[in-house]
């Protein structure tokens, strides 16, 4: 009798969840349908039946006309270099920004704190007025219309994903590292074997939104690659775009959707990895 | 300076030398402009023709849309890379002037630039200090776009080349009577733009801007008047309220387009963008005159320049390939006359023939605008565009009626005037 | 400082090590000088000058702060606007990526693609395709005015995105719509803490709720701390929305701060003025990012280290 009364209360609990969130993930999903379908939509239709979710016919030629990119060059080398590009850098960031935030919660030397705040305070310049400078800097360098300035910077460690990774990092006892210590392992030894594999949900995290970043930084690939063919493709992206003439917004909707299929992809792969903890507890409700 | 000509002579003997040899060296030659799909399309397109002509050259695009151009521009500039031939605009040419990154055209015009077939008034706009900067692209005029059977339809009076500002009211009024729609969402370009005012200030024999550009160059009054008309429009509802007007961000969501206005401004050449996204063919008429002007509002507009700027690697190809984009029948056909109508007579009469639809309404208001036009004022001061921030902000709060027209008038002579005077400091 | 319980000297040989330390910051500090600390010294620099980007600078001392301070009520209204925005904005974003990240927590049928639906939209971020998408929501002829038209709650549309009155609060809800990076981040969070917690917890009787207020909670709080430091660093920092959706109309109702830096410098061509611009915005938001790290000390609990 109480099982089934406790099954039943379960049952309810579990129906409002759902519904609960189903109906917020409409609302929260909207625009991405909103999107999708307006990349099957006529030039027209995108406008003048905005809120129809169904469009009148499927026009692929949108995906068509878009992907045939500009003079030739196709979205499929916009893509690649987008791949390259937020890969590589993706690789790089997690890598040296998990080294740094190794040194700054684990390792005690002088000037810590002041380094901490130093690259805390980098932060806070907003970027558009390094724009210049920065791009004086690349091509003193040599480095314009290379993917050397979209790719290098991020094999120094990010501000945001090193601040990430101490706090995580914090979570973890300091037990650990002295037992690892008495096992006879040197600071790199308990980095790489201690807490490595005790952050990987930073790591994940810091790394879906390195790539994610990456995949959309405009300004910069704006500012440093002058060759089409070496566009990634959110800045390809914008080519469709003219408010003085023709946009071509089936075709700019289609290329933004596809632009969504790889991250979404990383997403979808990697956050599985963020949940299971809490399922072993065994805890009930 | 002296280095480079000597660089560029010397890349240039080289280039003679392996030419005659028979094993040319390239020479590679950087094109930037902005634009959307079609342009970038075509652009290439004549890019490839004039390299099978021309084996020795070399021409890489550079493209982006217009909102992020002048961006990269500036760190090129910056960075002394700017790329050997840029797409120019009538409103930032003189900033390029003044910061000396263009180079003086004229000593090269029969020299290596064909203007035979160009008549000077086209050339004109491209002129500063006396110097030409910019070879014009195309020749525009702004203009209205309507339904080519709007007229016929709703039986009102279709506007002549010297209708009024009068009749330009009676006519909105009567086409929102008629067909339940706006007028126009807008008095003339009068959101984000300064071109209906300035439309104005021009009949009243006055000019936007002073001659040095450190002030605005006309009177207050004339100000008030102009948007005392398009708040009367707006409050009868035969031009759109504001909010409508803040949503109009590209020409697929114009009114007009969507059938909701009766007509639109626009400049001349992108009457052939309008016609594809309203899906219907479309007519053009001139702005209205002023009762007892002192000269004609109307005036040819370069849509934009080509120039070759300071850190062009050769200038001599960097010719050829002007000369060729602004004379080349075949290589105009291919470019449709998309960036305004070609400022050489034999292509516009080798075109004329072909012409049809919107492309055929392009030709014909700018001729027709060319019989009723005086010439363009001087490009405005490096500090344009705060004026029409300026402008837009005081316009809004007009059309939200924080302040009066009289008021407003005063505030944005204020501003304006100060922004001027700053920035010539 | 649990670690302390330790003999005192294998304690401080843990602790210092200079060689160690600056090796594993050395990624940093390498990118640090070089390719950071000259752009930031150029932009100092160009905040005393003129510069309109195509001609070189020209010192002017401290004319730039003294108009700003003294000459500018766009800076004021800037500054007004980023203060709501944040206010606004950083709370609500905090509070349903928190609230969502504890309901994605749990092992539940469905829930990696609920984690997906929620986060997808914080993708399309910036991208032109949500200004008209906004606009199409909330536009005069949008879908949230056929509705309040449909229920009777309006007579006619209203420009909820372009009106004075409530453009500001359009970008607000769009802000609080994208938390899927903190929620993300919270999620991460959840997940590293240690299970055993919970087990005992449930041993001594708890239930769901007791379990968040007693462990989840705490045991967050340093990453609570870091999205609230990240939100706020951020959410003063709004570009792509403000610029793409409403450019700051209607008369500045919406010009955020780097939106005004942003046309300062790349439209006006002052960028000069803009550099000074963004050296007073590092300044504000130093001293706010100061103090919630001083008040971190109270409310934050740290397993271990935590004294950065």
């Amino acid at each position: 009798m109480k099982l089934t009364k406790k099954r039943i209360r379960q049952g309810i609990g579990s129906l409002t969840y759902h519904g609960f969130i189903l109906l917020f993930g409409f609302f929260m999903f909207y625009p991405v349908l909103w999107l999708i379908s307006s990349s099957f939509k006529e030039h027209a239709e995108i406008f003048q039946n905005a809120h129809v979710l169904i469009p009148k016919t499927f026009r692929w030629e949108n995906y068509v006309q878009g992907w045939r990119g500009f003079g030739g060059i196709t979205f499929g080398t916009f893509f690649k270099n987008s791949m390259i590009i937020s890969g590589v850098s993706t690789l790089g960031q997690i890598l040296t920004s998990s080294m740094v935030a190794f040194g700054f919660a684990r390792v005690k030397f002088t000037g810590r704190k002041f380094w901490f705040r130093m690259m805390i305070l980098t932060l806070l310049l907003p970027g558009q007025v390094l724009l210049i400078p920065q791009y004086v800097v690349f091509n003193y360098m040599g480095w314009i219309d290379t993917f050397k300035p979209l790719i290098i910077p991020h094999f120094f460690a990010g501000p945001f994903h090193v601040f990430l990774m101490v706090q995580f990092i914090s979570g973890i006892p300091m037990e650990l590292d002295e037992a690892a210590r008495i096992d006879g392992c040197g600071p790199f030894a308990t980095y790489y074997r201690i807490i490595l594999p005790n952050i990987k949900p930073a790591l994940i995290t810091s790394g879906i939104f390195s790539f994610y970043w990456s995949w959309n930084n405009f300004m910069q690939a704006l500012m440093y690659i002058q060759t089409p063919r070496k566009y990634p493709a959110s800045l390809a992206l914008q080519l469709f775009a003219d408010p003085q003439s023709v946009t071509h917004w089936g075709a700019m909707f289609a290329m933004a959707t596809l632009s969504l299929v790889p991250i979404f992809i990383i997403f979808i792969t990697f956050q599985r990895y963020l949940v299971e903890g809490i399922s072993t507890t065994g805890l009930k409700g | 300076m002296k280095r480079t000509l000597g660089i560029v002579l010397l890349i240039a003997l080289f280039v003679t030398v392996f030419a005659l040899s028979g094993t040319a060296q390239t020479i590679n030659l950087r094109v930037a402009w902005w634009g959307n799909q079609t342009r970038h399309d075509m652009t290439i397109q004549v890019m490839e023709m004039f390299e099978k002509k021309n084996p020795g050259i070399k021409l890489s695009p550079e493209y982006t849309s217009f909102a992020g151009y002048w961006d990269r521009m500036a760190a090129q500039a910056a960075g002394s890379n700017l790329a050997d031939i840029m797409q120019q605009d009538y409103k930032y040419i003189t900033q390029y002037v003044d910061s000396g990154l263009l180079i003086a055209l004229d000593r090269y015009i029969g020299k290596g630039l064909d203007f035979s077939d160009v008549a000077d008034s086209f050339l004109a706009p491209g002129r500063v200090y006396g110097q030409l900067y910019g070879i014009n692209l195309g020749a525009n005029t702004y203009a209205f776009a309507f339904d080519a059977d709007l007229f016929e339809r709703t039986g009102v009076k279709a506007p002549t080349p010297d209708w009024t500002w009068e009749d330009y009211i009676a006519t909105l009024r009567e086409l929102k009577k008629k067909t339940g729609l706006y007028g126009d969402h807008e008095f003339t370009l009068c959101t984000n733009n300064v071109s209906g005012l300035e439309h104005y200030v021009r009949q009243h024999g006055q000019a936007f801007y002073n001659a040095a550009g450190t002030a605005l160059g006309f009177d207050e009054k004339l100000f008030a008047e102009f948007y005392k008309m398009d708040l009367q429009m707006t409050n009868e509802g035969v031009c759109a309220p504001p909010e409508v007007r803040l949503e109009v961000t590209s020409i697929e969501n114009n009114p007009m387009v969507m059938k909701k206005a009766n007509m639109a401004s626009l400049w001349s050449n992108q009457i052939v963008a309008y016609e594809k996204a309203a899906g219907r063919p479309l007519k053009m008429a001139l702005w209205p005159k002023m009762k007892g002007q002192k000269k004609e509002g109307t005036y040819l507009k370069p849509s934009m320049f080509f120039s070759i700027t300071r850190d062009c690697r050769n200038i001599d190809a960097s010719l050829k390939f002007l000369n060729y984009f602004i004379n080349d029948i075949e290589a105009n056909k291919v470019l449709n006359a998309e960036r305004g109508v070609p400022i050489s007579a034999k292509v516009r009469n080798a075109m004329a023939s072909e012409l049809t639809g919107a492309a055929k309404e392009m030709f014909a208001i700018v001729d027709l605008a060319s019989k009723h036009a005086s010439p363009i004022d001087p490009p405005p001061p490096a500090a344009f565009q705060q004026v029409i921030d300026t402008l837009n902000d005081v316009h809004f709060k007009i059309l939200y009626k924080v302040l009066t027209p009289e008021q407003g008038a005063k505030e944005f002579f204020q501003r304006a005037n100060k922004i001027l005077a700053d920035a010539a400091k | 400082m649990p670690s302390l319980k330790k003999g005192p000297k294998r304690v401080r040989s843990l602790e210092h090590d200079n060689l160690a330390g600056y090796l594993f910051i050395s990624p940093w500090l390498i990118g640090f000088f070089g390719f950071m600390i000259i752009p930031m010294i150029i932009s100092i620099y160009l905040s005393f000058t003129r510069y309109n980007v195509l001609t070189p600078p020209r010192w002017i001392g401290l004319q730039n702060f003294k108009d700003i301070f003294y000459d500018d009520p766009r800076f004021w209204q800037a500054l007004k606007v980023t203060f709501t925005y944040v206010l606004g904005a950083v709370p609500l974003r905090l509070f349903f990526a928190l609230v969502l990240a504890v309901l994605f927590s749990q092992k539940r049928m469905f829930v990696g693609l609920y984690r997906t639906m929620y986060y997808v939209p914080s993708l399309i971020g910036g991208s032109v395709a949500v200004a008209v998408m906004w606009r199409q929501l909330f536009g005069v002829s949008g879908a949230l005015n056929s509705f309040l038209v449909k229920i009777g709650a309006l007579q006619t549309g209203f420009g909820w995105n372009v009106h004075p009155k409530t453009a500001l609060l359009s970008l607000i809800v769009l802000a609080a719509w994208q938390f899927g990076s903190p929620m993300l981040i919270f999620l991460a969070g959840i997940k590293q803490i240690p299970a055993s917690l919970y087990e005992s917890a449930a041993i001594d009787g708890a239930n769901r709720v007791q379990a968040f207020f007693r462990i989840t909670l705490p045991q967050l709080t340093p990453i609570i701390f870091f999205n609230l430091v990240m939100q706020t660093i951020n959410n003063f920092m709004v570009f792509a929305q403000a610029y793409i959706i409403t450019g700051g109309q209607p008369f500045d109702r919406t010009l955020v701060y780097v939106l005004y830096l942003f046309r300062t410098g790349f439209t006006y061509n002052k960028m000069g003025y803009a550099c000074a611009l963004a050296w007073i915005l590092l300044f504000i938001i130093g001293v706010l990012t100061a103090l919630i790290f001083r008040s971190s000390s109270y409310w934050v609990y740290y397993e271990s280290g935590g004294d950065l």
